[in-house]
């Protein structure tokens, strides 16, 4: 009972630090209909930036947050301004290739800078954890688990309480409509696509702080994990990255208890297949989001 | 089928080698030989065993030159090295050693791994190529009855065992043992030989002596071990072995902390320990682990290519900006296997692939490396393993007591 509750426990946290990896992937797929391979890579810069200033400067990863953040939402504003916007209006294939490419371009200067070591943000507190009974529950990944839950919320809050919130939704629902209401679509997609820059900047950090991350093989695992939770959770909600995230860290933690620790990802996606049955639009998701008018 | 051993010449060999230095003697430039491998420059290994691996031949390539090349039948004959990145997957290790096959490439040295030199030797083998394994050390590659493929790295079998007779000459000794092992041949059979002797050494294996083929085993390459961990946890052991490869290493000593599922006395891990990018991943959680190696600097041992061990790691850390304190032994791996190529071309007179794999059976070298003599599976069961200790950043050699530089730093958890 005891491993049970502890990898029950593990699972959550887990799977809070996953939402935090999805959240923003799951925002530019439900507004833009972009689905962002170069997600991960974003997390990993945020994760460079976040070591840089902790190794170099001596800031916590934590107080470090406000200017990972800052830094890539400004990245992000950028290249959807710049680049994205330039085949927002062609087919899907074409700006899967368009973000693999740009992953492939931010990793490689990434290496060029940093070299491919992995990396960790070494914290005196990150890996401690603190005892419930025989439960032990990891301070880091539970700051990142509480973060998750804090920036959905927020998240949701600006969505649906404020005009910025309103116009990414209408902007996503509607392109031509919200035009004809004054809305900037391109302004509202480089904003969209800042914000979930920066969120993947955060979790970069948080990955950083309680795991280690290097420019070759995290970025992939990071976009693949954030793909998957966003089709479990479902688009069109706040909540379904969250939703997702903790569903999935609990089914790989309780599936590696169960059989063993290679299964675990089958597991995983055992779960996911069996969602997709019973509900084509994921946990939560809306099922509006197939039908939305692009002009 | 056995290998058939021709009467050893290694003193000469070496002699003819180094021959081509200077002298009156000098040979005439001859043919170029070209060594060709399949090295890990993306992918999981990409960032580090694979890149140790490109360096330690780059030096031996480069090593071999600056010496005059390889001397035989009066020429001399520079080497150059041909290497095409596997992306850390075993299928395309041996697609690309087909294709060197295809570009008349026939001397091959062994891409990073026992999964990828698990996959070339049945290519090896069929194209009639020869390959000198420097870093595939499972010993299910030498269960097959290849004539072509040679290993200079102790197997896999003595990876864990090394680790355990190490801890049982530690004061105190532990008592219990958990072993998490990765899901690939390698780690696995690492782990079983691992057990054998630590039940051997009186020790219990914890949860249980199966353990690693069930619920302490984890995938390969993985950065969760957290379901190993939480099976572990309530056993207590004394000491955690990580019979895996970096990834996974990694990942057990950060979340073990994370679970609370740390050791009483320490932590240990075949492969990743000694290599610069564990202390990097891992910063002041390193300290104190212990790893199993196939080189450490203090052995007595050298030749004429190479200097003796300190002036091979003096020379190779100079030449890739790498740390004396930190240096990545598959490195010496790579370039052992690169001179052991050499030194069966130079024995055989030539670049001929089935006379130098004539050369191969009977050779025996003693290198910077330690001994190389190869017996009837190819494999070289003559050199031991060493047992090295993360102090302050730096490896140092606790094991075998003779070269131990410094004394094991223990219990090394608080």
């Amino acid at each position: 009972m005891a491993q049970f509750l502890q990898a029950a426990a593990y699972g959550v946290v887990q799977g809070g630090l996953l939402a935090l990896v999805a959240v923003g992937f799951s925002l530019v797929w439900g507004v833009m209909n972009v689905v962002n391979f170069s997600h991960g890579a974003l997390a990993v810069t945020g994760a460079y930036l976040a070591w840089f200033l902790n190794v170099h400067v001596g800031l916590d990863p934590f107080l470090a947050i406000p200017i990972v953040a800052v830094a890539m939402f400004a990245f992000g504003y950028v290249i959807q301004r710049g680049l994205i916007n330039l085949v927002i209006n062609a087919p899907i294939f074409l700006t899967l290739l368009l973000t693999f490419g740009l992953s492939l371009v931010i990793l490689n200067g990434l290496q060029l800078v940093f070299k491919s070591d992995d990396r960790t943000i070494d914290t005196s507190y990150a890996s401690q954890s603190f005892a419930l009974g025989a439960v032990n529950v990891p301070y880091g990944r539970l700051a990142a688990c509480v973060l998750a839950i804090v920036i959905t919320v927020g998240l949701a809050l600006v969505m649906n309480r404020t005009r910025l919130g309103h116009a990414i939704g209408a902007t996503g629902m509607d392109r031509g409509a919200a035009r004809l209401m004054g809305i900037r679509a391109r302004h509202i997609y480089a904003v969209t696509f800042g914000i979930a820059a920066a969120l993947a900047g955060i979790a970069g950090t948080m990955i950083a702080t309680v795991g280690s991350f290097n420019p070759t093989t995290t970025p992939g695992q990071l976009t693949l994990d954030a793909f998957v939770i966003s089709v479990l959770g479902g688009l069109g909600n706040m909540y379904g990255a969250l939703v997702g995230g903790l569903v999935f860290g609990i089914a790989e933690s309780i599936g590696g208890l169960l059989l063993t620790g290679t299964w675990v990802n089958a597991i995983a996606m055992a779960v996911l297949i069996a969602t997709l049955i019973i509900r084509p639009t994921g946990l939560i998701g809306k099922a509006q989001y197939s039908g939305r008018v692009e002009v | 089928m056995k290998h058939r051993f021709a009467a050893p010449a290694t003193a000469g060999a070496l002699a003819l080698l180094v021959g081509a230095c200077g002298g009156s003697n000098t040979p005439s430039s001859g043919s170029t030989i070209t060594f060709a491998a399949p090295v890990s420059q993306t992918g999981a290994f990409g960032q580090a065993e694979g890149l140790y691996t490109l360096q330690g031949y780059k030096f031996c390539v480069e090593t071999l030159n600056s010496k005059g090349g390889i001397s035989f039948g009066g020429q001399s004959h520079q080497v150059s090295l041909v290497t095409q990145d596997d992306q850390s997957v075993a299928a395309t290790s041996a697609q690309i050693v087909d294709q060197f096959n295809d570009q008349g490439r026939k001397l091959i040295l062994s891409p990073y791994g026992s999964a990828g030199t698990t996959a070339v030797a049945p290519v090896v083998e069929r194209n009639g190529q020869v390959m000198v394994d420097a870093n595939g050390a499972d010993t299910a590659i030498f269960s097959h009855g290849y004539k072509n493929t040679f290993a200079v790295l102790s197997p896999s079998s003595s990876y864990v065992t090394a680790i355990i007779d190490a801890l049982a000459a530690l004061n105190p000794a532990p008592k219990t043992v958990a072993i998490i092992a990765a899901n690939d041949g390698f780690s696995q059979h690492a782990a079983q030989t691992g057990v054998s002797e630590a039940q051997a050494k009186g020790m219990t294996v914890l949860p249980s002596a199966t353990a690693y083929t069930g619920s302490t085993k984890v995938g390969a390459n993985v950065t969760d071990v957290s379901s190993a961990l939480i099976a572990i946890k309530p056993t207590n052991p004394d000491v955690i072995i990580i019979s895996a490869h970096l990834n996974e290493a990694v990942a057990a000593i950060k979340q073990a902390s994370e679970l609370g599922a740390k050791p009483k006395l320490g932590f240990a891990a075949t492969v990743a320990p000694p290599t610069p990018a564990f202390i990097s991943a891992l910063g002041k959680s390193s300290e104190g682990v212990i790893g199993s190696t196939q080189w450490v600097p203090e052995i007595a041992a050298s030749d004429n290519i190479f200097g003796n061990a300190h002036q091979f790691l003096t020379n190779f850390t100079n030449r890739f900006g790498w740390s004396t304190n930190q240096y990545p032994y598959q490195a010496a791996d790579a370039a052992a296997g690169c001179e052991a190529l050499a030194l069966a071309i130079e024995k055989a007179g030539s670049a001929d692939p089935a006379a130098v794999r004539t050369a191969l059976v009977g050779l025996k070298a003693d290198t910077f490396y330690g001994h190389i003599e190869f017996d009837s599976t190819g494999m070289n069961t003559t050199k031991p393993m060493y047992v090295v200790q993360v102090q302050q950043s730096a490896f140092v050699t606790i094991y075998p007591s003779n070269l131990a530089t410094k004394q094991a730093v223990w219990p090394a958890v608080s």
